[in-house]
């Protein structure tokens, strides 16, 4: 008897499989580019600093790297990607091939966890090796962390590697979005998200300081995460395949 | 009677029990309190002129949709999110179950992992009888070949239910006469229910042991296809499908009065 | 569809066929019938209406199925047949041609010279 589970497991299996290879390849490129980027540093006597990027009103990153950061940011970046394109290039023909949404929902989680699990694993190794090589941690994650300084350690840590875990399970909430409405829903909604929380929070500072709050509080982030999971398996149980 | 065995690995043939089923797509209605049923172990024609409600009745059997209003069984249970049931559906039209942009055998992959009586091999013969190149994309094949490829990968698939609804757009004259062909010949050895939509009448009504006929949303006639004919019969000549449709639809001129 | 035409439904031709057949000797007692499958593959139709057409002969007398084996014509179906046809010829196959004769003026004798010379 065919059930959910035995769906799930076999299209994970399958995601998974396709998921490792495109983040090891992601992986392999990025190796040599900081390979390469640390070549021409020794040769040339520099160090790399890349200046975090501030703006009001929007979303801002804030990171430094050591060549060490490179691979991990592709792979990071691949893990959004893939979360975005995996989701909306094969939900619909799963759910048309007898797969039920609960399957293909599952699966599609599975896979993500996978991602964030196999990018955790790259970040402690990029960690170990900037303790190893580059004189102590030099914090190379990237995130959304206004006000929390690298010396916090493993929280911060923690809390940036949450970002790769509320991307991947952002990316496929959005091309869910995307497959079951009008192109306009999902347009939209990215707009409030990405747009207009954030100039509200500009113009009205309790809404600013919620924001911020919420944000530097370490519980944000899994909070966020499982919010944007259970969105995501709201949005496929009622996936219309037209 | 619509029942199917549980049992791991058998496949009787699925029976479809359809009732007062309404579908509406926002101030369109696409059916109206349609009851019927498909007995299982039979070749049955959905029939009617386009707009009629063909592909949302099959949407509705496939569960591609939630049911809005009236229930839908397949093999005695409701089709909604029941792995066990959508598995043993399959609903071949031009576009769903196919991944268009990559190549082929990823589609055949979907197809072995989610079907429980895939057949690969049949598959790669029926793709070799209709000359679909299997390491080219199906949005690179011709319209033919890509019916093709739809259509094989459905009988393939040998599930419990088939539905094809108009899968054959675009083959020639001599690649219907193969798919009909193939068609045959595995429902015989294999026996499964097959659901056939098609505006092909001539060509198929022949296949189709009972009938569906529907018109505006609503069912116009059921049951055995040479009953149904023989109901819009003249006396010495057997009505065809076509005459049938042709006395059951309503006209244009009424249609777009209302 | 070529073998048929689209006077009466399929499986009554079919009948007709293995009636016309049995009558003429083509098919003797004991002979097998074609298989319900190999009506479907050679004539393009669906299995169900050879196995009606097979039931209504069955119901006859005309045939019997072993099972496993398939469809046989039964014993005494040829007499059985032509008893049932001998019984309608003069008024289904007969009358209608001497009424054509009473209109075309040809007399009882013209006829009956005429199987003569026949015969």
């Amino acid at each position: 008897m065919t059930t959910t589970a035995t769906q799930t497991r076999v299209l994970a299996r399958w995601f998974a499989t396709g998921s490792s290879k495109v983040l090891a390849f992601a992986l392999a490129i990025a190796t040599l580019v900081s390979v390469a980027v640390w070549a021409l540093a020794t040769v040339q006597g520099w160090t790399v600093p890349i200046e975090p990027v501030d703006g009001e009103g929007q979303v801002f990153f804030e990171f430094s790297t050591t060549a060490f950061g490179i691979p991990l940011a592709a792979v990071g970046i691949a893990a959004f990607v893939l979360s975005i394109v995996q989701t909306a290039s094969y939900t619909r023909s799963l759910v048309a091939s007898g797969a039920t949404r609960a399957s293909v929902a599952g699966a599609t989680l599975l896979n993500g966890a996978l991602m964030v699990v196999l990018v955790n694993v790259l970040a402690a190794v990029v960690l170990a090796l900037e303790a190893r090589f580059a004189g102590g941690w030099v914090g190379s994650t990237f995130g959304l962390a206004p006000g929390a300084t690298f010396a916090d350690g493993v929280p911060v840590l923690v809390h940036a590697l949450g970002q790769v875990a509320f991307a991947v399970v952002a990316g496929m909430t959005i091309a869910a979005v995307f497959l079951r409405w009008p192109w306009w829903v999902g347009v939209g909604t990215l707009a409030i998200v990405l747009w207009g929380l954030p100039l509200l929070a500009f113009w009205f500072e309790p809404l600013a300081a919620l924001g911020a709050a919420a944000v530097s509080w370490p519980g944000a982030m899994p909070l966020g995460v499982v919010a944007l999971a259970g969105a995501y398996w709201v949005v496929m149980r009622g996936l219309r395949i037209p | 009677m619509t029942t199917a065995s549980t049992t791991s690995g058998a496949t009787a043939p699925l029976g479809v029990d359809i009732a007062g089923l309404s579908y509406r797509f926002g101030s369109t209605v696409a059916l109206a309190d349609v009851t019927c049923a498909v007995r299982p172990g039979t070749i049955t024609g959905l029939v009617g002129r386009n707009g009629a409600g063909k592909t949302t009745l099959a949407a509705l059997v496939a569960a591609l949709r939630p049911v809005q209003t009236g229930t839908v069984l397949v093999g005695g249970r409701p089709v909604w999110e029941d792995p066990d049931v959508t598995s043993r559906i399959c609903l071949m039209r031009d576009k769903g179950a196919i991944v268009e942009d990559e190549r082929i055998g990823t589609s055949l992959r979907i197809a072995a992992m989610l079907r429980p009586h895939w057949d690969g091999e049949y598959a790669l013969a029926l793709l070799d009888r209709f000359e679909v190149p299997v390491r080219r994309k199906p949005q690179q094949l011709s319209r033919g070949k890509r019916s093709a490829l739809g259509a094989a990968v459905a009988l393939a698939s040998r599930c419990e239910l088939t539905i094809f609804d108009e899968v054959y757009l675009g083959m020639d004259a001599v690649a219907r006469r193969m798919f009909y062909d193939e068609l045959m010949a595995d429902y015989i050895a294999h026996p499964r229910t097959v659901i056939l939509s098609s505006h092909l009448l001539d060509e198929v009504e022949d296949l189709m042991e009972d009938v569906i006929v529907l018109d505006r949303g609503r069912v116009v006639a059921a049951g055995d296809t040479d009953a149904v004919r023989q109901a819009h019969s003249r006396p010495g000549e057997l009505a065809s499908l076509t005459d049938v449709l042709i006395q059951l639809s309503t006209p244009s001129s009424a249609r777009s009065a209302s | 569809m070529d073998a048929f035409d689209d006077r009466s439904p399929i499986y009554l031709q079919i009948a007709e066929g293995v009636r016309g057949a049995i009558l003429s000797g083509q098919l003797e007692e004991g002979d097998q019938v074609m298989s319900t499958t190999q009506y479907a593959t050679t004539y393009r139709i669906n299995p169900a209406t050879a196995a009606k057409a097979m039931g209504e002969l069955v119901e006859e007398g005309l045939l019997h199925k072993r099972r496993g084996v398939g469809m046989f014509v039964a014993p005494g179906a040829r007499e059985r047949l032509r008893a049932e046809r001998r019984a309608n010829f003069f008024a289904d196959a007969l009358q209608p041609v001497l009424d054509e004769a009473i209109l075309l003026g040809i007399t009882t004798t013209e006829i009956v010279n005429h199987i003569k010379g026949e015969k």
